[in-house]
């Protein structure tokens, strides 16, 4: 019987060891910051150079998706695509994507950007254009800032076309993929080491 | 087991229950309600116990639940605290199981564990302090689940009677509890067919008296259901959904809390024996959640969709006597018991933390209401845009001076007009204040439940 324990304590030595170097990078929640309600309102178009940016900071290092809000009801969506990037503090492009307006739904929430890893705390300019549409492209919707900002857009600016648009911010949210605090390991730990000294002593038996 | 044991343990199961329930008890002290919630407290306040029975009908649960709800209001007031008290009752009475009839059948451990798993499955909490049913379909199916035990195991009157009362009462309160008290009923007589090789006449005579008292509710069952094929609010069953029941029922802000349990679950069914020949019958009672859902998923799939994951809450007593009774046996040693007794522990914290974040920090109510408590004078009227959420705030406002848009008469006599915009149509434009010499200021953005919306406070132009 002892050797069982001392094969369990063994393996559940183990086990942990390789959780808790995994952990951090397999097992993490989401964070999601997104406006307030309030009504919006439609940029008609971003085709033709008429780039539309929003400054913003991120919370925390790592973004799962940035979703904003799209209409595309009432253009064509045969042919074009959405360009979007987004340049960090460096004035370097930290993220760039382009999705076909093909892919896009007719409207709501689309995520746009996937998987980027910021420095929290730096401003961050997020900047979408509609490329090679067949007519003005998909309309995208802002906020007025003061009832409706989230944080990242707190205090920053949104341009049109080179030009500010005053107290208003896009609708966009932002959901983080952060780790779990180190406490909440105890459960997994205390699991593995239940799981493996309960089927080391079934089999033994 | 001496008397003196038997007081100990007694002791140990009842104080462990009160710690329960006093953890259930400290999430209602809130003005947190949902839609569902709100209906209930709208039918129960506003209908006698005869009205109820008419309105449930036309609604689609039966009517026990909301005239337990009207007798505990009558008597004690009708402040959502009392509502919520009304769904940790049957929390606690399921928790009494343990003592009469866990203990005596199963032993202590398995008794200690059946409280510790019932508390640490993530929804039990979540829908055990909700002002609906759920919380008394657990104690309903629970207790007919042991009473199909003892029934099988000693054959007493005692034992059938509160098989057939148990599910009586489990078939007025939900539809799918009824379902799940019939698969009880076949899993029994099944069992009881093999067991003795001849037919089980009091399973048929008990059967017989709970179909015949259901029978009074079975046109308005069929009525409900033709009424709604076609246009019931779930949407669709799909493999995505059928794959998302068991993390609906057991994952939580955790991650992979649905798989720890899905793992728990498969040493339980295929690692653990029974420790007397009696307690396979424990083991086949796990077939109710699956025959339960598979039912459902049959029903939504073959009719319209009527089925959605928290209709298997009335499964989640005889869940964790499950768990606690096939794992509790095979738990010898102390260090298996320690490392259980830790993670499910930690597993309860979860939970409560969870119901906790969702109960007391998800919504802006208290901030809302408080703010009106200060600000609001007993002429003011409230208007609102989002007509679904109408009856939910006529829980908190009354309906003398709350005005859905399309029906406020801004030339009728008011001090002043909080309006609540959720920005859905109807919307009210500056025109038609000014037209009647308003004047609306921006407060905060608040809400109630998962309705935000925008406070403004209208007033006449200076």
């Amino acid at each position: 019987m002892k050797k069982i324990y001392i094969i369990s304590a063994a393996l559940t030595t183990a086990a942990i060891i390789a959780f808790l170097c995994a952990a951090p990078h397999l097992i993490r929640t989401t964070i999601l910051s997104e406006n307030n309600v309030s009504y919006e309102q439609p940029v008609p178009s971003i085709a033709g150079g008429r780039i539309l940016s929003q400054q913003f900071v991120p919370q925390y290092e790592m973004i799962k998706n940035i979703e904003i809000y799209i209409n595309a009801l009432s253009c064509s969506r045969a042919q074009g695509y959405l360009h979007i990037s987004i340049s960090g503090p460096d004035t370097g492009i930290a993220y760039e994507n382009q999705l076909a307006l093909s892919e896009l739904p007719e409207y709501g929430m689309t995520s746009i950007a996937d998987d980027i890893t910021v420095i929290p705390g730096s401003t961050y300019t997020l900047s979408l254009e509609a490329v090679d549409t067949a007519d003005d492209g998909p309309a995208i919707s802002f906020y007025p800032t003061m009832i409706a900002a989230n944080t990242e857009e707190q205090g920053r600016k949104l341009t049109y076309g080179g030009l500010p648009l005053a107290d208003s911010v896009l609708r966009a949210s932002f959901r983080y993929s952060v780790p779990l605090a180190p406490i909440n390991y105890l459960a997994y730990c205390f699991f593995i080491a239940f799981v493996i000294l309960f089927c080391a002593e079934r089999l033994k038996k | 087991m001496t008397n003196t044991a038997k007081t100990k343990s007694n002791m140990i199961l009842i104080v462990v229950a009160s710690l329960f329930t006093v953890l259930y008890i400290s999430l209602i002290f809130n003005q947190n309600i949902w839609t569902d919630e709100a209906f209930t407290i709208e039918l129960t306040r506003k209908n006698s116990l005869f009205g109820i029975i008419h309105k449930t009908a036309v609604d689609v649960h039966p009517p026990l639940y909301y005239i337990i709800v009207k007798i505990f209001i009558s008597l004690f007031g009708s402040s959502f605290q009392i509502y919520k008290m009304v769904s940790i009752l049957p929390m606690t009475l399921t928790m009494a199981l343990s003592v009469t009839h866990i203990r005596p059948w199963f032993g202590m451990k398995r008794a200690l564990l059946f409280l510790v798993f019932l508390n640490a499955i993530p929804c039990v909490m979540e829908y055990g302090v909700q002002i609906r049913m759920y919380s008394w379909c657990i104690f309903f199916i629970t207790l007919m689940g042991l009473s199909a035990y003892g029934a099988l195991t000693r054959d007493t009157f005692v034992h059938w009677h509160t098989l057939t009362l148990s599910s009586i009462c489990a078939c007025y309160t939900h539809n799918f509890a009824m379902i799940s008290a019939m698969i009880i009923y076949v899993l029994l007589g099944i069992t009881l067919a093999v067991r003795k090789r001849a037919f089980p006449v009091r399973w048929f005579i008990s059967g017989t008296v709970s179909g015949i008292c259901f029978i009074p509710w079975l046109p308005t069952l069929l009525r409900q259901t033709g009424s709604r094929i076609g246009n019931y609010w779930i949407p669709p069953v799909t493999i995505d959904t059928i794959a998302g029941y068991f993390d609906d029922l057991f994952g939580s802000r955790l991650p992979y809390t649905a798989v720890m349990f899905a793992i728990l679950f498969l040493i339980a069914i295929f690692l653990c024996k029974h420790s007397r020949r009696e307690e396979y019958f424990v083991a086949v009672l796990i077939l109710v959640p699956v025959f339960t859902a598979l039912a459902g998923i049959l029903i939504s799939v073959m009719l319209t969709p009527f089925f959605i994951a928290r209709y298997l809450i009335p499964c989640m007593g005889i869940t964790a006597l499950f768990l606690a009774v096939r794992l509790g046996g095979m738990l010898h040693s102390r260090a298996t018991i320690v490392l259980l007794g830790i993670f499910l522990t930690v597993m309860i914290g979860n939970s409560y933390y969870t119901n906790y974040l969702s109960e007391y920090r998800s919504t802006h109510t208290d901030e809302f209401l408080r703010y009106m408590d200060e600000n609001r004078t007993p002429d003011d009227i409230i208007l609102y845009n989002n007509q679904e959420y109408g009856f939910i705030y006529e829980c908190y406002f009354g309906s003398d001076k709350l005005r859905f848009m399309d029906n406020m008469d801004f030339s009728s006599q008011f001090d002043r007009i909080w309006y609540l915009d959720s920005c859905v149509s109807p919307w009210l434009s500056d025109v038609t204040l000014e037209k009647h010499g308003l004047v609306k200021k921006y407060i905060a953005t608040l809400g109630i439940e998962q309705n935000d919306f925008i406070l403004y406070k209208i007033c006449k132009k200076p």
